[in-house]
């Protein structure tokens, strides 16, 4: 029996740098190391000594796909120290951000990225040939979440109008209204679009996962909530790192997070929400779950595409309810005075659970930091679930199982993000030894 | 710091009106906070005071935005940090390419989901969203430390790379620039 070392130096329509090694002893699988580039940890660092006003702005610089998703966790997680309570008001508005970060992340993901791996297409632009109506839909549907984001957040990527205790400013009525128009289209083509790739061809692939997700008694979980899991945890967000914790793994330079009970993997991001939240989904978007050929809850990784389209369905209907009633905000925040404290918050970027945790001084001033990602929460999970799809995949060509292994990847839409990096794919074959 | 220090709002949009300038052009300027891959951004900053009123000029984070914005336009000029174009990394040289062009490959790829420059300019072909002149400024980087200041060797550069754009666009402000080369 020979051995046979498969190695992607990094994943095509990943975002950042990530790299995947595959070792095997013939037909048995003996490694898989998912290895991964993830700045969050020098962000971590960065930010001590900051002034608390500036890390929403910093976090947001994160990543370039989900700013919202760190820049409001961290808004969060600074207000539970400083004891800060919003306005509903202001809360509202800062729902209507995620769902333009939602609506931005899951049209770009579905159409562009991942509906191509079930067509049969290496890519979106050879995939364009043939459904240029989808794709099309897929870059209006991006740019609605994007003018969304430009109005709330100042600009698209890397919104700088959030702040500790609410916006720096809040938009006037009429810019957000006159988004409506759009947005009652989008409603429209986001529902075809969750239709379209229910009907996609999805391996029988299932897994026994846990998932984790935040829920929310009286709405889709957000940006606030309890930390639930699909096997009843039900934990107080203050509780998470008593439940969850990140480990150092050679191969990588993101951390690896289990659940400390029992070591095991976790599941994070739109399947899991929508397993866990399937009641508090808005009215059009829980008549598509009833729609959709899924047994729900639903244990397959590669129809998370089709939970991504029913929370993009969601976002749309949410976007225009609070659109519809808005009224300027005033004030846009509140104030404080900074003090010593710590606080932590979670919140629920587009590929899943993410947490932060700080620690101010008396000035203002961090003195610690802590950020989780989603995708280190869900990067043993897709190592786990490696081990259990190569075999079922596996071929003699690596160039092929290497695309095969990609797949499954992308079904956690996982953020590597590294807005500094270039990303080269090479693989090495390997030579049997 | 520079999103610190050039805050809201980071884009200058004037569209095009009849009467202006029979090409209608967009520049945009892809980068991030983070050593010189600040690149982009700083070029569009120092743009902002060297072309006409009609040119629109954006700062990008991901070559995807750019589908937000190329509608309607003859002309699109990008310009971003590159890699493994120059032997002598220590002089940094501003490079232009016309697309369609094999060398845009040393440009960003990685982000936004690995949609890098040429698979967006590829897509936008395929669904007929491509304008009819498409030029890409780059500029080799030497750091791109998490929030590091940009290197002093490549912030000299950027003054050739503001002058070429503005040269460009002053020359030939209502032609096609036909038969340009690599000026590397």
């Amino acid at each position: 029996m020979s051995n046979r070392t498969i190695k992607v130096e990094a994943l095509t329509r990943v975002e950042g740098e990530g790299g995947l090694y595959v070792q095997l002893d013939g037909d048995q699988v003996q490694d898989v190391k998912l290895s991964i580039y993830e700045p969050p940890r020098f962000f971590e660092a960065f930010l001590r000594g900051r002034k608390l006003e500036e890390v929403p702005d910093i976090t947001a610089r994160i990543c370039g796909i989900c700013p919202v998703a760190y820049q409001m966790s961290s808004t969060h997680a600074l207000e539970a120290a400083l004891g800060v309570k919003i306005t509903p008001e202001i809360r509202r508005l800062r729902r209507l951000l995620y769902c333009a970060e939602w609506i931005e992340s899951h049209a770009l993901h579905m159409h562009l990225l991942h509906a191509p791996d079930f067509l049969g297409f290496h890519g979106v632009p050879d995939m364009a040939a043939h459904f240029p109506n989808e794709v099309n839909r897929g870059l209006r549907l991006k740019k609605h979440g994007n003018e969304l984001l430009d109005v709330l957040g100042g600009r698209a990527i890397h919104p700088i109008n959030v702040c500790v205790g609410g916006f720096y400013r809040a938009p006037k009525t009429e810019e957000l209204t006159r988004l409506l128009p759009d947005f009652e289209w989008g409603l429209e083509a986001a529902e075809e679009a969750t239709r379209w790739v229910a009907t996609l061809e999805f391996p029988d692939f299932n897994r026994p996962y846990d998932m984790v997700a935040l829920k929310h008694p009286d709405e889709y979980a957000m940006n606030e909530g309890r930390v639930a899991s699909t096997n009843g945890l039900s934990i107080d967000v203050r509780e998470y790192e008593q439940h969850f914790e990140e480990r150092h793994v050679e191969h990588s330079t993101a951390l690896h997070s289990v659940q400390q009970a029992n070591d095991a993997s976790y599941h994070v991001g739109p399947l899991a929400r929508v397993n866990l939240n399937l009641d508090q989904l808005s009215p059009r978007a829980k008549r598509l779950v009833d729609e959709v050929n899924i047994d729900w809850p639903c244990w397959n990784p590669f129809q998370a595409i089709v939970a991504r389209g029913i929370e993009l369905v969601h976002a749309y209907e949410e976007a225009i309810e609070i659109i519809r009633d808005y009224q300027q905000v005033k004030p846009s925040r509140i104030t404080y005075t900074p003090h010593a404290g710590f606080g932590c918050a979670a919140t629920e970027a587009p590929r899943g659970l993410i947490y932060h945790r700080y620690e101010v001084d008396r000035d203002g001033k961090i003195v610690f930091a802590k950020i989780v990602p989603p995708t280190s929460q869900n990067q043993q999970q897709i190592e786990d679930d490696l081990r259990d799809w190569l075999p079922r995949i596996i071929v003699d060509d690596d160039e092929q199982t290497a695309l095969d292994c990609e797949k499954l990847i992308r079904c956690y839409d996982p953020c590597i993000s590294c807005s500094t990096h270039f990303l080269r794919l090479t693989i090495d074959r390997g030579n049997p030894v | 710091m520079h999103q610190l220090f050039n805050t809201f709002p980071s884009i200058d949009d004037r569209p095009w009106e009849p009467g202006m300038t029979s090409l209608r052009t967009l520049i945009v300027g892809i980068g991030s906070p983070h050593g010189d891959d600040r690149i982009g951004w700083l070029a569009i900053d120092r743009l902002r005071d060297e072309v006409s009123p009609e040119i629109v000029i954006r700062q990008a984070s991901t070559p995807s935005q750019l589908f937000d914005w190329i509608d309607g336009f003859d002309r699109v000029i990008v310009c971003d940090a590159c890699e493994g174009v120059d032997n002598e990394p220590l002089s940094p040289i501003v490079h232009r390419w016309e697309w369609p062009t094999t060398e845009v490959e040393h440009m960003r790829s990685s982000d936004s989901h690995t949609f890098g420059l040429p698979a967006v300019f590829e897509l936008a072909e395929k669904l007929d969203k491509l304008p009819k002149c498409v030029i890409i400024y780059g500029m080799a980087g030497k750091r791109f430390d998490a929030f590091a200041d940009i290197s002093p060797e490549v912030n000299a550069g950027l003054r050739n790379l503001v002058e070429m754009i503005a040269c460009e666009l002053n020359s030939a402000a209502s032609e096609t620039p036909l038969g340009a080369v690599d000026h590397a």
